[in-house]
């Protein structure tokens, strides 16, 4: 039933009264209620705006002033504050002054990061600013209670402390603890915000135990012993006042501070021995970056306990998470009393070297901005090789990272160093040597890579290197070696471009593999001379420890052929002394190194030797012979050659020689026997030095037939029987021989016969008194004969033949003394050999058994 | 060559004296190249 | 010039072999050293001739030991006889 209009029209007439009531009523709910209606619209924008969820209890709200009793924010209440009290300008929208009796922040570090629950992206994003937006000037804020909670896997950080930022002045003060003062942290701020302000003070002092969970939140390694202090002291520097105090009025964090630490006994996993460490400088941290312009650390022990460490540099830091990164410059200085690397000890190593390092992408990236150097007094390679002489190692300057470290090494990317190591000799002594050895190193390349097991795998790499020695006298030029250790073990390659030797031995070549396992080296080599197309190879081991080792020899037959392959070929020294050599030769068996030396039971294999050695013409020359030591040369005692012919003016056949060469230079001839014009010849024991100007040999001849001797002097027509004995001395120059009046006689009676038919033409028509007194020769008996003999080194040879006898038909038989003087040269009749020469069985045994 | 002979008195045994030189001709013609190497190198020889 | 000066002096004496040598052991070095050259040098015109002439070296050299001594060493210079002694001229 519709109502009556005029009820209608009156309730119509009095709906805007209704209207207006109720707004004022829900003003006055609003303006009685307004501290719930804000709390909630706060809580809506925060929820909103930022996720966060959050509980706010506003006491009072007016115009002007908020009195806020409880606010709590994050899931899990990760801060809440109480008592807050907030004064505003309405209408300029700014808060002058915030005050808050307790805040109370609970963190959470879960090994990684630092975190704030929901609260973190709201967090990042206000952070985030920094080009110091708003320029409203900041408003005074007062906190008089902070109590931080900070939970971290290693126990939980409990801090208090109380801010005030009034005016442009912010003091602080805070301390930070853990259970059982495992890490005390105090803060004491006191600064203005103008950035016309006087000098700002304020003090950080952090102390921290072995076992704080600071280390691992600061991004540092955690110790297992040892505490760490460190303190910054808020400071601007000196000539700058202005670049001090905190600008957070323009947004941007402006801190300038001189800082300090020290660590004691400070013992990592890695590290063989604890640490002492400390070190100064100055930082300045804005916005995102930390400057260190200057920093200075000492250190002592950590990677050998007397390790002695220096660092001054600077550095720069980039705090921006994503885009973490720390860039040093440093000069480092480290000196230890002893440093091993494997086998090789080195002694007072002194690192001097000019880094740069880079820390970025969980990489730390080292490379040298100055030619650094690595200086050590001595070095030793087990106790038998030492360096004596200090060397330096010089480490290039490059724009190439020299030595990388991440953070989290794995086998795509681990610890890996390379660096171009500059020129440097070394000089190496060692017992078996008499005199050091040198070393000249130009360049080379050394590195070394870690990969997760640990274990450090070395590489060296020397190009065109020298080595240079003196006894034995040894150059190797051009020298290439590579080298890869890991642990113990080491595997080397070396390759000698050229090497002359002793006596002008080479130029040769060799190319070298060695493996070291601890202090045991095996080596195999081949050795080649190209000149001579000769190439001997040597495999043996070497131990570091005892110094004793054994190289086997193994020279394969080198065959001599005059105009072609000559000793000279295989050692220049030989060109003196050796010409138109025939024959073979072979060398085996062990060189034998120990504490006083080097020796050796070499067989040198000499097999149908002929030819030219020194002033004496040789044919058919065997010999086995042992060799003690391959430098100075020198050889067993009593060995034995067997020689077919051996011309000294006169031909000395089928001989056997017994003889010793010591140090290269003495040849000992002991009493040896040899033919000669079917008679016999003993040679004197005599000691011949090499190179002398002369010296002289005595040969004592028995009963040689005098037939054979007119034989020899190619007088033709006349013969003689009888045996001559005497003595025939030799003087030996290095190029010529002569021999000096030999005297031999006949034994006995005998006879002589010339028979004129076969007088050379000379003779044949040379005048009457040379037929007489050759027909005196046609039948002459004799009971006295003696022979001169001189020969020159030209090879003028004058035979003297003295006679006293008779003819019986020459004046009937009447005594006659006949001197007859023969001049001329002998030597082509001595080229001819003996028919069917047998090399003696003992020397054709020896010659068997040694090509075994 | 020029061999010399000399004989002496019968009271005592005949001395006979005979010298033979047993020439060849390459030898004197080294020996001329010999003497003039020396003598055109007198800082050699 | 050098050889004739060390002749003079007695220092240096010419052997049978053709080659000069230090008429007292150890010389001195400048006195070695003109040796090993001297040597070197009389070696390779020795090896020429002997090679033209078809002749062995040695009796080159001999030959040229005999020449120098007669002609080029003048009185009181050292020479060293068949017996290897050291003889002034």
């Amino acid at each position: 039933m519709a109502e009556p209009a005029p009820e209608r029209r009156k309730r119509r007439r009095r709906w805007p009264v209704f209207v207006i009531l109720v707004l004022a009523a829900l003003l006055a709910i609003g303006f009685f209620a307004r501290e719930h209606l804000a709390a909630w619209a706060a809580a809506k924008v925060l929820a909103m705006r930022y996720g966060v969820s959050s509980r706010l209890d506003i006491d009072h709200l007016d115009s002007h002033q908020a009195r806020i009793g409880a606010v709590a924010l994050g899931g899990g209440d990760e801060v809440q504050a109480s008592d807050i009290n907030l004064q505003f300008e309405p209408i300029a929208m700014t808060v002058q002054r915030i005050e808050i009796g307790r805040i109370e922040i609970h963190a959470r570090y879960d090994g990684h990061e630092l975190t704030l629950g929901e609260l973190d992206p709201m967090l990042r994003e206000l952070t985030a600013g920094g080009d110091g937006a708003g320029q409203a000037p900041l408003p005074s804020i007062i906190l008089h209670k902070i109590v931080l909670t900070l939970d971290t896997p290693l126990g939980t950080l409990t801090g208090d402390g109380m801010a005030t930022i009034d005016q442009g002045v912010v003091y602080s003060q805070f301390a930070l603890s853990e259970p059982y003062q495992r890490s005390a942290v105090r803060l004491d701020l006191n600064a203005t915000l103008s950035d016309h302000s006087p000098q700002p003070k304020g003090k950080v002092t952090v102390d921290l135990t072995a076992d704080s969970a600071l280390w691992t939140l600061l991004g540092m390694p955690q110790p297992q012993a040892g505490k760490m202090q460190f303190n910054a002291q808020l400071k601007a520097p000196p000539g700058d006042p202005t670049a001090s105090g905190i600008r957070l009025a323009t947004g941007a964090l402006f801190l300038a501070a001189d800082w300090s630490f020290s660590g004691g006994d400070l013992a990592w996993p890695a590290q063989p021995a604890p640490m002492n460490i400390q070190g100064s400088g100055r930082a300045v941290l804005t916005e995102r970056r930390l400057d260190i312009p200057t920093f200075s650390v000492k250190a002592t022990g950590g990677w050998s306990p007397d390790l002695a460490l220096q660092l001054q540099g600077s550095g720069l830091a980039n705090l921006d998470p994503e885009r973490y990164s720390v860039q040093t410059t440093l000069d480092m200085k480290a000196q230890t009393k002893s440093a091993n690397l494997g086998a090789v000890q080195f002694k007072s190593p002194a690192f001097d070297l000019g880094l740069q390092i880079q820390y970025a992408g969980d990489q730390l990236q080292v490379r040298p901005s100055r030619d650094g150097t690595i200086k050590f007094a001595q070095a030793a390679i087990g106790p038998s090789i030492k360096l004596t002489k200090p060397a330096t190692f010089t480490i290039r300057k490059t724009d190439q990272t020299v030595f990388t470290l991440p953070l989290h090494p794995n086998e795509e990317n681990p610890i890996a160093a390379s660096a171009e190591i500059g020129g440097t000799t070394l000089e190496l002594t060692t017992p078996a040597l008499a005199a050091p050895v040198q070393l000249a190193l130009p360049n080379g390349a050394i590195g070394f890579t870690v990969g997760p097991d640990g274990l450090p795998k070395y590489t060296l790499d020397l190009k065109n290197g020298t080595v240079t020695s003196t006894q034995p006298p040894l150059v190797a030029k051009n020298v290439t070696v590579s080298l890869k250790g890991q642990g113990g073990k080491l595997d080397l390659s070396l390759n000698a471009g050229t090497w002359t030797g002793p006596s002008g031995i080479g130029p040769g070549n060799l190319d070298g593999k060695a493996s070291l396992d601890g202090n045991k080296l095996t080596a195999s080599a081949k050795i080649g001379i190209p000149t001579a197309k000769a190439s001997m190879t040597a495999k043996g081991g070497y131990d570091l420890g005892s110094g004793k080792g054994r190289f086997d020899l193994d020279l394969p037959e080198v065959t001599f052929v005059p105009g072609g392959l000559q000793p000279k070929d295989l050692a220049a020294d030989l060109a003196h002394t050796t010409e138109d050599i025939a024959g073979t030769i072979a060398a085996k068996g062990p060189i034998l190194i120990d504490k006083n030396g080097v020796t050796s039971q070499i067989a040198l294999t000499l097999k149908n030797l002929s030819g030219k050695l020194g002033p004496i013409a040789l044919r058919n020359l065997n010999s086995v012979v042992e060799i003690d030591k391959p430098w100075p040369l020198t050889t067993a005692a009593d060995q034995i050659v067997s020689v077919e012919l051996a011309d000294v003016g006169l031909p000395l056949t089928n001989g056997l020689v017994r003889f010793k060469i010591d140090d290269g230079s003495t040849l000992s001839l002991a009493e040896s026997h040899l033919e000669m014009m079917s008679g016999r010849v003993t040679l004197d024991p005599v000691i011949l030095k090499l190179g002398a100007p002369a010296q002289q040999i005595h040969l004592k001849v028995d009963k040689i037939s005098l037939g054979r001797l007119f034989e020899l002097f190619a007088i033709a027509g006349l013969t003689g029987d009888g045996v001559l004995s005497g003595e025939i001395p030799v003087t030996l120059f290095p190029a010529g021989l002569a021999i000096d009046h030999a005297k031999l006689e006949a034994g006995g009676p005998g006879s002589l016969k010339y028979n004129q038919a076969q007088a050379p033409a000379a003779i044949a028509n040379a005048g009457d008194s040379v037929k007489m007194a050759l027909s005196a020769l046609s039948d002459f008996h004799y009971d006295r004969l003696e022979v001169d003999l001189d020969r020159k080194a030209t090879g003028d040879t004058e035979l003297g033949l003295h006679i006293s006898g008779r003819n019986p038909s020459f004046y009937n038989g009447y005594p006659v003394e006949f001197n007859l003087t023969v001049a001329g040269r002998l030597d082509e009749a001595l080229r001819k050999g003996l028919a069917g020469y047998q090399v003696p069985d003992m020397i054709r045994e020896k010659l068997k058994s040694s090509n075994q | 060559c020029n061999p010399t002979v000399k004989v002496e008195a019968p009271d005592k045994p005949i001395v006979i004296n005979l010298n033979v030189k047993i020439e060849q001709e390459v030898r004197i013609k080294v020996d001329k190249d010999v003497e003039s190497l020396v003598n055109n190198n007198p800082n050699l020889f | 010039d050098a050889l004739d000066d060390a002749r003079a002096a007695g220092l240096i004496g010419e052997r049978p072999d053709g080659y000069v040598d230090a008429v007292q052991p150890n010389p001195p070095g400048n006195i070695q050293q003109l040796i090993s050259e001297i040597n070197a040098q009389r070696r390779k015109v020795y090896q020429q001739l002997a090679g033209e002439k078809g002749v062995p070296v040695e009796e080159v050299a001999a030959l040229a030991a005999e020449k120098t001594i007669a002609q080029r060493l003048k009185p009181g210079m050292f020479y060293m006889n068949s017996s290897g002694q050291w003889v002034q001229k």
